[in-house]
């Protein structure tokens, strides 16, 4: 186990060199006197001083070089830089300073509400695409089966945004069973905290869950058309046997594979969700630095997704390893 | 196990062009997805003709006015036209599914060919480079591109095109590579620019139908993508016909006034949809689909009975009517008997016989050799005695399976499962795929044992070890523990004989246990079965295509060809004197060390696929002594002293034997 753990490591150091040249390069069309305008204030003319400490905080007149290997070597101490528009005042030796905040700091705030959607959004999509795929796969071709595929179908093509539109035309003005706004924190209570995310949640995992009943079903009928699904007929062993110890191990390969990759499908649908809901996550600070061209900021939030995608493809990984021994031996 | 029918009806890969429109039009759902494309090209063209307002003008009606004649679809916020501005949407939906999918197709093929063609560190530095862009969530890869470009609409349509492109780009990858291979193995002098040349051409036609179909699916991924920037504010400029837009705007007025919300949506779900559609029926139609023949109703683990099955009377053995055949049974020592078994499989449709009123005896401890090539219905016959058959395509048509007198035929799930691995046991042809992958050995054998004999897991693990210890694996109790792939060919059969010997069975069907094993260990195999059929008394069944096999071990032999028994007989009597031109022509084509005019003659043509036998001998149009008494009527089986033999010519044959 721990050499599929330390092979996938080895492999991502390529992918991640590029990434943190793309990311970097975003940060090539900094304007500092924009930054520098931030930082005073807003005024619209600022000393040529604060314009000269923008530009040294922020290396530009270092060659590129330098200047990557720099933020290289901060992002791995988890220094994600300072907002160039989001400023705070700090107490300094010589008085009061104008910064701007601390994109880990910013990212850190936010994490607990975009993390509670996609883990809410993911809840929904094992809860409708597993039973959907193991229906299907398992009685091919019955009207259960027809069903299930054509949701699925219907789920890939109907917009999740639309469908919380519609939840909360339903459930939140018809009915006020469910906020259609906010946001309350786990610490406040987990029935609150999760009433708030059920419209978001179940919008965003309808996509999610139609693949993974997709897979879940193509792969289920696959393995219980192989030699060794025979193998454990011959044996004796009954319907609910054959199918709990002997295919749904081997079958859940295939979808563990394409959560993998949904999870920045994921994301991706959280970002627009949080924006319908009024939901401060990261999503929103992706957007409100995406208007601002607060390119700190934006690099920040690109890090994160990748290092939680990254990551979350490589406990897929050892659950593979662990799902199919053979994998270990390659 | 799969018999040919199955085989042949699955369609072949990549046909003809017109086998491919013709099965996509069968495809009423793709059908229907490829008529809403065309009516929305035809919105999108037409739309200053079709449409009855300008879909910018303000004003043009009250403020959500209700829908009217004049208004179909009402109005919104500022009074412009729903209808027209479904209407234009279309162009903006049109336009995104283009604009992304081509710009998808200009960075995934050429990134996927030189990936596959150069190989090496190009190729790694490349898909390194590709997962990198995978690793970042689609809609924030699109952002991120579009405000580094003052969040122009079109450069974050390119960012969406570029976050969609890996996977067409390991698609076009893997092509080319497969194509190299081959072209490399080929011709290998061909070298520099006609190479690439050679390999482009070929490249392109292989990857052409998966591209397809991956760009129509995508088409509807980039309307999605461009509503949700839209709703984010990075759409065209606010107040603009995008479906997109008109979602978000209308969402802000939801409370008062919710039918606007279902006009853009509705839109975007159907527009999308039929892009699936359309894309999932190409797939179909292209044959890149591989679960195809799944889609019918399957039942996997009791093989149905015909409802009208008429039963052989049951009289005792001694009237020899009722399609059995070879030598009579020798009284109260019979295990198995199988009368009359005749095995159909309906493929859309149409039902064809694979297996034709087969019978045999089977007594305590002794061996018959199913024999025949492949197609002859050997291994559905094995399966049929199990009731392993998948249903559909397999029905028992008739016949009795009597096993110790219980007729097998009859018999519930529930009945079978006590009798399958306990009193009949099963070893197949390949044991990689025949073991399961996921669990070690001795917990596949201990398995076994607890399903039948119950007791606790520490027993049947020790009874599994002592197994193995018995078939002859070296040092069983680690063994025990290793998975299937970590042991070799022929430890694995040993592993599954193993299996199969747990709840000391009374009978074992072997499916050609030795044919996927290298020739020292068959013969080490073969001498294995040969120790255990003594040891434990047991009749066993031996299906197989090498007369070599059947030579060694068995006390008789059931010949099939093309669903038929052609000879049965005791096996010392079918090699000296084969009736059937089949089983002589079987043992030309056997290799022999020791003879001296030893030319193996293999036997010219194939077995003809059911539904498709000649009139006649079923043999005929591949022997060599066929007459025209062999091209009319069907031939009976005949029995003479201790054999039967299925050929007008038996005597003649037999005496030139």
């Amino acid at each position: 186990m721990t050499s599929v753990v330390v092979r996938r490591l080895l492999s991502l150091l390529p992918l991640l060199l590029f990434v943190s040249i793309g990311v970097f390069a975003m940060s090539l069309q900094l304007d500092p006197d924009r930054a520098a305008r931030v930082r005073a204030g807003g005024a619209d003319l600022t000393s040529f001083e604060a314009l000269d400490q923008v530009r040294e905080e922020l290396r530009l007149d270092d060659p590129v070089a330098v200047r990557y290997l720099h933020w290289v070597g901060d992002v791995s101490h988890l220094d994600l830089g300072q907002s160039l528009v989001n400023v705070e005042s700090r107490d300094t030796d010589d008085g009061v300073e104008l910064g701007g905040r601390s994109v880990s700091a910013l990212l850190w705030e936010r994490l607990p509400r975009t993390i509670s959607i996609a883990v809410v959004g993911l809840f929904f999509a094992l809860l409708l695409g597993v039973p959907a795929g193991l229906i299907g796969g398992l009685r091919p071709g019955t009207l259960y089966d027809r069903l299930g595929l054509g949701a699925a179908s219907l789920g890939l093509a109907i917009p999740s945004f639309w469908v919380a539109m519609l939840l909360v035309l339903s459930f939140s003005i018809n009915r006020s069973w469910f906020p259609a706004v906010g946001y309350s924190p786990a610490s406040e209570g987990v029935w609150e905290w999760f009433r708030h995310l059920i419209i978001p949640g179940l919008a965003l995992s309808l996509p999610i869950a139609a693949t993974l009943a997709r897979f879940l079903r193509a792969s289920l009928v696959d393995v219980l058309g192989s030699p060794y699904i025979r193998t454990a007929w011959a044996k004796g062993g009954g319907t609910a046997h054959v199918v709990a110890r002997h295919a749904l191990r081997n079958a859940a390969a295939a979808p563990l594979t394409v959560m993998g990759i949904q999870v920045a499908q994921l994301f991706s649908g959280a970002v627009v969700i949080e924006e319908l809901f009024g939901i401060e996550g990261v999503g929103g600070l992706v957007v409100s630095a995406v208007r601002s061209n607060d390119v700190t900021v934006l690099q920040g939030v690109v890090v994160f997704f990748v290092l939680v995608t990254v990551g979350i493809n490589l406990l897929v990984d050892v659950l593979h390893a662990y799902l199919n021994p053979k994998v270990q031996a390659l | 196990m799969v018999p040919a029918v199955e085989a042949s009806e699955v369609p072949a890969a990549r046909s003809g062009n017109q086998g491919v429109v013709r099965r996509f039009m069968r495809d009423r759902f793709a059908v229907a997805g490829l008529l809403v494309l065309a009516l929305m090209t035809v919105l999108a063209v037409f739309a200053p003709v079709i449409a009855q307002h300008d879909p910018e003008q303000l004003f043009v009606g009250v403020p959500f006015e209700e829908p009217s004649g004049a208004h179909w679809f009402g109005t919104d916020d500022l009074g412009r036209d729903n209808a027209s501005r479904i209407v234009y949407g279309t162009r903006v939906a049109l336009r995104v599914a283009l604009e992304v999918a081509a710009i998808t197709l200009l960075i995934a093929v050429p990134l996927g060919l030189m990936a596959g063609f150069a190989g090496g560190v190009m190729d790694f530095l490349l898909m390194r480079l590709v997962d990198a862009v995978q690793a970042v969530p689609p809609l924030i890869f699109a952002l991120a591109v579009a405000s580094a470009f003052d969040l122009s609409f079109n450069w974050a349509l390119f960012g969406v095109g570029v976050s969609l492109s890996p996977s067409l780009t390991r698609i076009v990858r893997a092509e080319t590579l497969a194509v190299r291979e081959e072209t490399f193995i080929e011709a290998s002098v061909a070298v520099g620019s006609r190479t690439s040349w050679i390999l482009l051409r070929r490249v392109l036609p292989n990857i052409a139908s998966p591209i397809i179909v991956q760009t129509t699916i995508f088409m509807g991924v980039a309307i999605l993508a461009e509503a949700g920037l839209s709703i984010l504010g990075v759409g065209l400029s606010p107040g603009s016909a995008a479906w997109g837009s008109m979602l978000s705007d209308s969402y802000t007025y939801i409370q008062s006034n919710a039918q606007n919300v279902l006009y853009p949506g509705i839109a975007i779900a159907v527009i999308v949809l039929a892009f699936n559609l359309v894309g999932d029926g190409l797939r179909d139609a292209l044959g890149l689909d591989t679960d195809q023949r799944f889609r019918a109703k399957t039942r996997l683990g009791l093989t149905v009975v015909a409802k009208s099955a008429p039963i052989p009377a049951t009289t005792p053995a001694a009237t020899r009517t009722n399609g059995e055949t070879g030598p009579p049974p020798a009284g109260p020592d019979v295990v198995l008997e199988v009368r009359s078994l005749t095995v159909d499989a309906s493929t859309r449709g149409e039902r064809v016989t694979i297996v034709d009123d087969i019978g045999f005896t089977l007594e305590r401890g002794q061996v018959l050799g199913l024999v025949g090539e492949s197609g002859s219905g050997k291994t559905v016959s094995s399966l049929a005695i199990m009731r392993l058959l998948p249903s559909p395509p397999f029905t028992l048509r008739r016949g009795e399976i009597l096993f110790e007198g219980r007729d097998l035929m009859q018999a519930s799930m529930a009945e079978m499962r006590g009798i399958r691995g306990n009193e009949i046991a099963m070893v197949f042809q390949d044991p990689m795929v025949s073991l399961n992958p996921a669990h070690r050995v001795g917990r596949q054998i201990a398995e076994s044992v607890r399903l039948h004999r119950g007791g606790s897991d520490r027993d049947a693990q020790r009874r599994a070890v002592e197994l193995l210890d018995h078939v002859g694996i070296p040092d069983a109790r680690s063994r025990a523990t290793s998975y299937p792939h970590e042991l070799s060919g022929g430890m694995r059969q040993r592993a599954m004989l193993a299996m199969a010997l747990a709840c000391s069975p009374k009978v074992l069907i072997a499916d050609e246990p030795t044919t996927a094993l290298d020739v020292t260990i068959q013969a080490q195999i073969l001498e294995l079965l040969r120790e255990l059929r003594r040891e434990y008394d047991l009749s066993v069944i031996l299906v197989t295509h090498d007369l070599g096999v059947v030579a060694d071990i068995c006390d008789q032999v059931l010949v099939m060809y093309a669903g038929q028994v052609v000879e049965h007989a005791p096996a010392d009597q079918v090699f000296r004197h084969p009736e059937h031109p089949y089983t002589e022509a079987l043992l030309q084509a056997m290799p022999r060390l020791s003879s001296g005019d030893g030319d193996i003659l293999p036997i010219a043509g194939r077995v003809p696929t059911p539904g498709h036998h000649p009139a006649g001998c079923r043999f005929h149009p591949r022997c060599a002594h066929a007459t025209e008494l062999c091209r009319g009527e069907p031939i009976e089986l005949r029995h003479v002293a201790l054999s039967s033999v299925r050929c007008v010519h038996s005597t003649t044959a037999a005496g030139r034997g």
